[in-house]
């Protein structure tokens, strides 16, 4: 038995000679909120269309709870729940007949329409035509169709897409809400980190077609780098000393830096005053989250 | 079975109107044709007739078909039937959640050619009822050969298979659904050229099997049960293996 609810093996896709998404393992747990981050561009629509089974992989293959998508594909999606990129609907149905639609292939009760309605709290306008909605409205109306079923895998790309503030808080509730009250595992991407950080306990972090982090938000929070920067005299001798100790040291505007995983400041301070030097000042500063985030994406190119 | 409820969404995503709206005015307009037709023409039209050994009521068709030409427009008019009933899909896009689903394509495409078959249906029945209705309502002599009517519905039924199945594919892959409308078009175009100039060539045009189910001196009207059903099997069958291979984007 597999322990993930997703994963894929070596997944690719290429459109001509241009490759979207490049060899990922994703690995995602039962039961969390899966954080799929990247800017914009960078594979996250094309590897979601590949879990679901839209888009064909160039090379690799997907694996959702446990079975092969190619084989089992219609025994898996009776399971999964999505909305990929903007909502889709029929504008002149209402949100009711719009539910209706679905609920008929997914053989689910009737009863099923109100209760998802209710979730995203979409039932004062049920009988209303769906163009008449507004882009929150609609977005809510997509999650309300990927939750139909009470499906075991809810995959929702950008569900925050274009919708003010308050819509995005909302969003974020209903996700949030949803391992915790119906033990959902939710797959969500987005290019707003903060959106992520919030609610995902696991992260991966595309960048150009690549998975170049996956793991939980603590093990992300781990790749923080310290910058000591202090004021020693002399400078000169004090560079020297901690050069030789190890240190990456870089002397700028008058005041050492060090810039790295894992190093303390009081570790440092002793060392320098021990050795007869005069630390006048010392301060340390560490990553945010958000540093992390555009060091991992940014960097290289 | 999951095809008749995939059958009936399609249907359910036309209560927009328009497709609805359609299939009633076209045979509502054929029908005031040919009322006009019978009521100016019938005594002229009804002796040249009779001097080829027919009855009113076979008259009545043959003008529908090749006076008014219904059967030379009835498959533009599937042509527009099966764009409509793509076009709720490209609107907001709505393939890649259909797809989503737990169906396969290839009952999502059946689904599709029948529905197109189904409204196009109705079109061809309710324009052979609008043609009952002139025939009782200028007061034919002959009684009515409900044999004859049958199995000119039956025709054409059959007839439009071809042009269900080129269209469902086409119309499947343009987000803009004049495109296969205007091949369609011009398909009927040129194939009513060939038509006039061989019928041994124009046999081989599915634009043209709704024209043979008219039952016409001079034309086999068996081509269009064969070319129907030949021309939908293959179009489909290929059609489909493309449309289950597609990316979804
Ligand atoms: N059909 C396509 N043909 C060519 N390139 C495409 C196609 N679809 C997406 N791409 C390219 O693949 C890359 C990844 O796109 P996408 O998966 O939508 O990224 P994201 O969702 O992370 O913004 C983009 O550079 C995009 O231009
Ligand atoms: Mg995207």
């Amino acid at each position: 038995m597999n322990q993930y609810i997703i994963e894929t093996n070596k997944l690719s896709k290429k459109f001509g000679n241009f490759i979207a998404v490049d060899n990922i393992n994703l690995k995602v747990p039962k039961g969390e909120i899966y954080g799929f981050l990247g800017p914009n561009g960078a594979g996250k629509s094309t590897t979601i269309r590949m879990l679901l089974g839209l888009v064909r992989p160039t090379n690799g293959n997907v694996t959702i709870f446990g079975k092969p998508m190619k084989e089992c594909r219609l025994e898996i999606l009776k399971k999964v729940g999505s909305m990929v990129e903007y909502p889709s609907y029929y504008g002149h149905l209402t949100a009711y007949e719009n539910l209706d639609l679905a609920r008929r292939i997914l053989e689910v009760d009737q009863k099923e329409i109100d209760r998802v309605l209710e979730i995203v709290k979409l039932t004062d306008v049920k009988n209303k035509a769906v163009k008449k909605f507004s882009l929150g409205m609609k977005q809510r109306l997509g999650i309300a169709q990927a939750l139909l079923g009470n499906p075991e895998l809810l995959i929702l790309d950008e569900p925050t897409n274009g919708l003010d503030p308050s819509g995005i808080h909302e969003i974020r509730d209903l996700i949030c809400s949803l391992p915790k009250t119906q033990g959902i595992t939710v797959f969500v991407s987005s290019h707003i980190l903060n959106e992520i950080e919030l609610i995902a306990n696991h992260v991966g972090i595309m960048k150009k077609g690549k998975l170049i982090f996956q793991g939980t938000i603590d093990e992300l929070k781990g790749k923080s780098r310290t910058e000591i920067r202090m004021d020693v005299r002399p400078a000169e001798a004090a560079l020297k000393q901690l050069t030789t100790k190890g240190y990456t040291v870089y002397q700028k505007n008058g005041l050492l830096n060090i810039q790295d995983k894992g190093i303390n400041p009081a570790h440092i301070n002793r060392e320098l005053v021990l050795n007869g030097y005069d630390v006048y000042q010392i301060s340390s500063q560490h990553d945010t989250i958000e540093d992390i985030f555009l060091h991992l994406t940014d960097e290289k190119e | 079975m999951r095809l008749i409820k995939l059958v009936r969404n399609d249907v359910m995503k036309q209560k927009s109107g328009f497709l609805w709206l359609f299939i009633l005015v076209i045979p509502l307009g054929t029908t005031a044709a040919m009322f006009l037709d019978m009521y100016i023409r019938y005594d002229y039209l009804f002796t040249m007739a009779q001097k080829r050994g027919l009855t009113s009521w076979e008259m009545l068709v043959n003008e529908n078909h090749t006076m008014l030409q219904w059967g030379i427009f009835l498959p533009i008019f599937v042509a527009i039937i099966s764009a409509m009933v793509h076009q709720v899909e490209f609107d907001r896009n709505s393939w890649k959640s259909l797809l989503s689903l737990p169906v396969t394509r290839t009952s999502v495409f059946i689904s599709k050619f029948i529905t197109i078959v189904l409204f196009s249906s109705i079109l061809i029945v309710l324009n052979a009822i609008g043609l009952v209705v002139v025939g009782k309502v200028i007061g034919f002599p002959e009684p009515l050969s409900i044999e004859h009517y049958g199995s000119y519905i039956i025709h054409q039924f059959v007839g439009i298979f071809g042009v269900a199945a080129l269209h469902n594919w086409m119309s499947s892959i343009f987000k803009n659904q004049a495109i296969p409308v205007v091949i369609g078009f011009i398909g009927v175009i040129f194939s009513s050229i060939i038509l006039y100039q061989s019928f041994e060539i124009a046999k081989f045009s599915l634009y043209l099997y709704p024209f043979f189910a008219g039952g016409l001196q001079g034309f086999d009207s068996s081509v269009s049960i064969y070319g129907g059903i030949v021309c939908g099997a293959i179009i489909t069958i290929i059609g489909n293996i493309e449309f289950t291979r597609r990316d979804i984007l």
